[in-house]
């Protein structure tokens, strides 16, 4: 081949591809504006308010999905499990409808427990919750407590955990997507979802009898039963030596708060408030 | 003619089959597989493009790349130097152009198809099958003197039954994997494994009409 007829041919190449390019972008071009589809506006003013991570959780392939099942009145405004509080309000205005008042649930580490809780033995494995349950049990005295390496807080996708000046974990009821990673991520299970609405919570999960309890954890229920005795509307009994509070009952009075010897029944606030203030949200 | 794209048809859907015997298209035979739904849909819009692919590259290598009398450059500057190996780069470019396209008008003159293919049909832009029955067309159907006879509708019939030899591997294997889901398989084998597995025994399978044609 001479150097002339291979330069042709490179000009050749060359505007063969660009010409390509710029023939088929000039038909997209033209493309967008003959096949312009005509959408409701709402449904990219929905589109704007859900997350866009196009999780399905909804049941629909994809947020734009949802948006539109959303505006054909195909689903509830509140359908995406990600979508919350103000998100909510925006998206049923938009969408003209009401929507019936359901508090999300929030996850709660249901362990309060102190750095200085005794231990039977000294862990040094690997340091995950996991690794350290199926360790002869779990170090921590209590057989319910919280283990402290933090798989729940390493598991959470939205960042919602505070660690306390104590060590615990706590969740940001406003940070928490109710996700339930954490959930299943406690090899204890002491994580459980409640309504992020409810107002006070005895953050304790041992359902150890009372002398066994206080052996092993100086903020455990020993289900004296006090706050039974002294809630007002019956709303806390205590079962397997454990205090549990009904949240439809509640009014959220504050008397158990007051009355519990072990310091462990949080009012709502309080509980995140201790995470910030060091582990004392009592006072 | 009739009898060759029979022969055509029968080799791209069994004899050749693209995922089974060519192994093209292998992800989303593994990823689309687990339902028979998605796997449908999958495999309606891989007919879909596969048929429109064709053409479109055969007229590209045609009358672009291809030096002889019907190549645009020779009637423009007098000779057409020879272009074939642009036909990746411009392959490439074309399918994906024309997906987006196909997406815009579907989504216009058909918004029930295009739900039903819904996220499969800009995914197959950048399925290497779409790009390797291009490539076989050419290699088949193109002979060193030029395009042969009848090319175009037989690079159409190709494009059209390799997509439905992919939908046939597609459907089968999702049916099988759909059976699986309630079968008692050890638990080394669960998931991935079992589903290799199985698609290596259906290509097996597959290797049976070899004799065919």
């Amino acid at each position: 081949m001479s150097a002339s007829a291979g330069y042709e041919l490179a000009i050749t190449a060359i505007l063969t591809l660009a010409g390509l390019g710029f023939l088929l972008s000039l038909v997209l071009l033209a493309g967008t504006k003959i096949f312009k589809v005509k959408t409701d506006p709402r449904v990219d003013r929905v589109l704007d308010l859900l997350p866009g991570s196009n999780c399905g959780a909804c049941g629909f392939g994809g947020c734009n999905e949802c948006a539109r099942a959303i505006i054909e009145e195909a689903a509830a405004p509140d359908v995406c499990p990600l979508c919350r509080g103000e998100a909510v309000d925006r998206i049923s205005k938009i969408a003209g409808r009401e929507v019936k008042d359901t508090s999300p649930a929030v996850a709660v580490v249901l362990c309060r427990s102190r750095a200085s809780a005794p231990r039977n033995f000294l862990y040094r494995g690997i340091p995950e919750c996991r690794a350290a349950a199926a360790a002869a049990g779990g170090e921590t005295a209590c057989r319910w407590g919280c283990l402290r390496y933090y798989d729940c807080v390493r598991s959470c996708p939205f960042d919602a955990f505070e660690i306390d000046s104590e060590g615990n974990p706590v969740v940001d009821p406003r940070r928490c997507r109710s996700c339930e990673i954490c959930v299943r991520a406690c090899p204890r299970g002491i994580i459980k979802m409640t309504p992020a609405d409810k107002p006070v919570e005895v953050l304790c999960s041992s359902r150890d009898p009372a002398k066994t309890t206080a052996r092993a954890c100086p903020t455990g229920c020993i289900a004296c039963g006090r706050c039974v005795k002294v809630c007002p509307r019956s709303a806390i009994e205590v079962k397997d030596n454990l205090a549990r509070i009904d949240p439809e009952l509640c009014d959220g009075c504050g008397r158990c708060v007051e009355v519990c010897p072990r310091k462990i029944i949080y009012l709502q606030g309080a509980r995140e408030a201790a995470a910030a203030g060091g582990g004392d949200g009592q006072k | 003619m009739i009898g060759e794209l029979a022969i055509i048809f029968i080799g791209a859907v069994l004899v050749n089959n693209f995922v089974l015997t060519r192994f093209l298209g292998l992800c989303p035979y593994i990823g689309v597989s687990r339902d028979l739904k998605a796997a449908a849909g999958m495999g309606l819009a891989v007919i879909f493009v596969m048929t429109i692919a064709s053409a479109v590259t055969w007229m590209i290598y045609y009358y672009l790349l291809l030096p002889g009398p019907a190549n645009l450059w020779a009637g423009l500057l007098g000779r057409g130097g020879d272009l074939t190996f642009l036909r990746t780069l411009s392959f490439i470019l074309v399918i994906a152009a024309l997906v987006q396209l196909v997406e815009m008008a579907l989504l216009k003159t058909s918004p029930a198809l295009y739900r039903a293919l819904g996220i499969y049909l800009p995914l197959i832009t950048t399925n290497c099958a779409i790009l390797g029955v291009a490539f076989l067309n050419i290699d088949y159907f193109f002979g060193s003197a030029g395009a042969l006879e009848g090319s175009f509708t037989k690079s159409l019939v190709h494009g059209f039954s390799a997509g439905i030899g992919f939908t046939l591997a597609l459907i089968l294997m999702s049916a099988i994997r759909e059976r699986l889901e309630t079968a008692d398989i050890p638990e080394a084998f669960r998931g991935a494994p079992i589903a290799f597995l199985t698609a290596a025994l259906l290509s097996m399978a597959f290797l049976g009409f070899t004799g065919l044609i």
